[in-house]
């Protein structure tokens, strides 16, 4: 691997990954499922269901909040926050001893902003509907953006920069992508970035209801019969560290995070527009260094929207060019739901273990070509493959692009 | 789309007046679209009949689509009022 000079900009490594989702509640399980093409979407257990058209979601099941935290530390947290608190564990631990000897300041904690939707939902019932007289008193500080990241920081001894990012779908992508060049600007040795979110509440899959873009049997991006975006839960999380000092301490590294590319599109607050994503994806190219033609895997955004795959296809056809036609793009939605805030975190560890472990994650449910989509989507089914490089895609309502790159350490 | 039928008329009158396009616009064959009404307007504007008329507009019917005509919303929407008012007579 040609090196660039350090001095001149510290180069940046993935040392921990953390994830809850629909396929499991580690990375382990995560890995399995994406392997395995098992499809966690199934009739939503949480929330009950039976007014709605909807009947389906991507939940994290047999998640056990008592076997994570103390019964008064859980009266602070939303089901976001625990899932954002675990998964920033679960990165620590597997990053190893990285805060040993780190300077308080240069320790950071950047993730994706989402609103505590249960502690919302919850209180707004009991005042609402069954005529409480005040909501939980803990309903501000569980509702807030900024909460989980609050937390991260208190769970996990953290001192630096810290803060929370929204940028609706994208927002996990932009965190991660914040922290890498905070971590590459010299400014943080190290930072724990990623994204949570659970919006299966009652309140939230109504309102996802109205607005008709949930599917009502399952996701299948890039498939001529998509139906739309199947809602999931979970929780990704990274430790970006300098790469000399990842290398000095010897830890694994699971790849190197070399480019991350932005836009907006400034048009539509739903509408996706295809100039606007190709320029996020070529910026983070750019930022890499990296030539369309070494791009060896694209984890797309790939919600199973009519009019996201074919934008978002068509936009990796003016990247891509004839390149495309021997490079694969497949959705994990298909596998775990649209995770919304949290959907960049966990793409973007998806697509570390691929680049890792050598593998295609697939677009399950694929049932008919679209040639609006004139895809490899990976369909149905894994595949082995060496990965040299890889780009994650975030493509948010409201238009707002967010593309990380990463590529194959050592 | 059967313009001199009232309740089409009123259905008519309703868009006009929601989306801000004159109802002589409102021609039967004219993608939505093209009067300026997004997808996002649209689901917002059938959100509005719904409202009003008191119906539900299934998400899997011929609006669904990105190719939607006045006359395809307008004959859903009287169809949909149609059968309701069978169903209550």
């Amino acid at each position: 691997m040609p090196d660039r000079p350090t001095q001149a900009r510290p180069r940046v490594a993935v040392t921990g990954l953390g994830s809850l989702s629909a396929l499991g509640n580690d990375v382990a399980a995560h890995l399995k499922g994406l392997r395995a093409g098992t499809v966690g979407i199934g009739e939503t257990r949480g929330v009950d269901v039976s007014s709605m058209k909807t009947k389906i979601s991507a939940e994290v099941r047999d998640f056990v909040p008592e076997a994570h935290f103390e019964p008064r530390q859980l009266g602070l947290l939303d089901r976001t926050a625990q899932f954002a608190v675990v998964a920033a564990r679960q990165a620590l631990a597997d990053a190893g001893p990285v805060l040993e000897g780190a300077a308080r300041h240069r320790v950071g904690a950047i993730f994706a902003a989402s609103v505590g939707s249960h502690a919302v939902d919850d209180s707004y019932r009991k005042l609402y509907a069954e005529g409480a007289p005040r909501p939980h008193p803990f309903t501000v500080p569980r509702a807030m953006p900024s909460g989980q990241v609050s937390h991260i920081t208190m769970d996990l001894g953290i001192h630096g920069p810290a803060f929370a990012i929204a940028s609706a779908c994208s927002s996990a992508a932009h965190a991660i992508g914040t922290a890498f060049h905070m971590v590459r600007s010299g400014m943080l040795d190290v930072a724990i970035s990623g994204g949570a979110e659970s919006q299966l509440t009652y309140g939230m899959l109504k309102s996802w209801e109205a607005l008709r873009v949930l599917s009502p049997d399952g996701c299948r991006p890039f498939s001529r019969d998509r139906a739309g975006l199947v809602i999931g839960e979970g929780a990704g999380a990274v430790v970006l560290e300098n790469m000399d000092r990842a290398l000095a301490r010897g830890a694994t590294i699971h790849a190197e995070l070399v480019g991350f590319g932005m836009s907006a599109d400034g048009m539509d607050i739903t509408a996706p527009d295809m100039a606007s994503a190709a320029a996020a994806m070529r910026f983070a190219l750019e930022d890499a260094g990296l030539a369309p033609e070494q791009v060896d895997y694209v984890s797309a955004h790939g919600t199973a929207t009519t009019l996201n795959d074919r934008t978002e296809a068509g936009a990796l056809r003016l990247v891509f060019g004839d390149h495309l036609a021997r490079l694969p793009v497949s959705s994990s939605k298909s596998q775990y739901g649209h995770t919304m805030n949290a959907s960049g975190a966990l793409d973007f560890v998806t697509t570390v273990l691929a680049l890792r472990e050598g593998f295609l994650p697939p677009t399950m449910g694929f049932r008919e070509f679209d040639p609006d989509c004139d895809l490899d989507c990976v369909p149905n089914g894994a595949r082995d493959a060496a990965i040299e490089a890889a780009i994650s895609s975030s493509f948010a309502f409201g238009g707002l692009n967010a593309v990380l790159a990463v590529k194959r350490y050592g | 789309m059967q313009t001199d039928d009232p309740a089409v008329a009123e259905i008519v009158d309703f868009i006009s007046g929601e989306v801000g396009v004159d109802s002589s616009l409102l021609t039967p064959e004219t993608p939505v679209s093209e009067l300026g009404i997004s997808s996002l307007d649209l689901i917002e504007t059938i959100f509005k009949l719904e409202s009003r008329f008191g119906i539900e507009i299934p998400n899997d019917g011929p609006l669904s689509g990105t190719d939607v005509t006045v006359g395809t919303l307008v004959d859903h929407v009287a169809e949909l009022l149609a059968a309701q008012k069978a169903k209550t007579a």
